[in-house]
């Protein structure tokens, strides 16, 4: 009994220490390598989007579907006509800006088994915000970029607290 | 046990900061987007329908299938069984007379449409101007509406796609069916795939317009020549007529 109990007692301090162990052997991780959009601006601000862009899709495709009240504004066809090259593709999620971060943060959730996963070069339909044709290459953004961008809404939370 | 005492704190009072930033949330979880006056939707004033004519309709002819194939980018796989097919064209003979007819069906975008009706989820829907959806985002794929259509008009999708084209998107797994060009008459094209391309290579037999309108062309020929529906005796008062059967 003496021994059952000591190692009940002794059980959390292992968890911990074996808990420690791990995390000393993590690295820092490096944000996935994103693509750049065509245009200047989003939607909304990068923290906006960052956190609630599936919130603002999914009332523009409850709206869209249901009553036929379609803002270009939020549609997905427009995220992809800016953010996604005409050569991506579903198989290689790093080439495809929303699969890109979906895969870095495990998440599952995929509108493109349906809709399309590229713009289409010929449809002549580009996004508002977007100054340049669905043909315009894409790159994938700088270091410094994503840098800022994280040190923004590290900046966001800390004033928040 | 300190952080277990106030758990999500932080990310509570994050959450209210960006809202700040943003002047998007009003409060944690309480959301506001841009109001549907931006667009406002289809209107229950307006009824979609289609009158096709069979007399000028050939049999041999299928331009209308063609083009809503192209332009919903249905690719079958070869097996016209369970193959996606918005559009069939079906031939009937009297056997008595000997006379002949051959139609387009495709979904008759009823008033009272039984698809609706069985769908246990809420995603077969008609729209407040009259055309019947599925709502693929909430479909289980039960086909359960499938099999309470008496137009036999809907397909379920029975393989992985790629390649969808923007305006369609389609995936295994989910019932589909003619959705009346519902991109083109948002971008307010006035005509269907179909009807495009009946008036351009096929005999000119479908006209597409708004029903509610009595000056609309759809409801002037209604007016004076008339036109049945298919299995009226339901009642379903679909939005798709017929001349000459």
């Amino acid at each position: 009994m003496a021994a059952v109990s000591l190692v009940r007692s002794l059980l959390p301090a292992l968890l911990g220490a074996g808990l420690l162990v791990l995390l000393a052997g993590c690295g820092e991780v490096s944000a996935p390598r994103m693509m750049e959009a065509r245009g200047d601006t989003c939607v909304e601000p990068v923290e906006v989007m960052r956190r609630d862009h599936m919130k603002l899709l999914k009332h523009e495709r409850n709206q869209a579907l249901r009553l036929g009240a379609r803002t270009e504004r939020y549609s997905l066809n427009g995220c992809i006509e800016c953010h996604v090259s005409p050569t991506a593709s579903r198989e290689d999620p790093s080439s495809h800006f929303c699969l890109n971060c979906h895969a870095f943060n495990a998440v599952r959730f995929d509108c493109f088994q349906c809709h399309a996963d590229k713009p289409m070069p010929d449809s002549g339909r580009v996004h508002a915000l977007n100054p340049n044709g669905a043909q315009h290459a894409l790159t994938v953004a700088s270091g410094e970029e994503l840098a800022n961008d994280a040190q923004r809404l590290v900046a966001l939370e800390i004033k928040a607290q | 046990m300190s952080n277990e005492s106030k758990p999500d704190l932080s990310r509570r009072q994050f959450l209210g900061g960006a809202a700040a930033v943003a002047g998007l949330a009003v409060a944690p979880g309480v959301f506001l987007v841009e109001s549907a006056s931006a667009a406002t939707g289809a209107s229950s004033k307006v009824r979609w329908g289609l009158l096709i004519d069979t007399n000028l309709c050939d049999s041999g002819c299928d331009a209308c299938v063609t083009a809503c194939n192209k332009e919903h980018g249905l690719n079958g796989h070869g097996r016209p069984a369970t193959d996606a097919q918005y559009i069939r064209k079906v031939d009937l003979k009297d056997r008595k007379t000997g006379a002949t007819r051959s139609l387009p069906v495709m979904c008759q975008h009823c008033e009272h449409p039984p698809c609706v009706d069985v769908c246990p989820t809420g995603a077969s829907m008609k729209r407040p101007d009259g055309i019947v959806l599925v709502d693929k985002h909430i479909c289980i794929g039960c086909r359960y509406c499938m099999m309470a259509c008496p137009y036999k008009a809907r397909s379920f999708v029975h393989e992985d796609l790629t390649d969808q084209l923007p305006h369609t998107p389609r995936g295994k797994g989910t019932v589909e069916s003619c959705n009346l060009c519902v991109h083109r008459i948002d971008r307010g094209d006035g005509t269907t795939a179909c009807v495009e391309a009946c008036n351009r290579d096929g005999g000119s037999a479908m006209v597409f317009g708004d029903l509610n309108d009595p000056n609309s062309e759809i409801s002037r020929r209604l007016a004076e020549f008339g036109s049945a529906a298919i299995r009226a005796d339901f009642k379903l008062n679909p939005g798709v007529r017929y001349r000459g059967i």
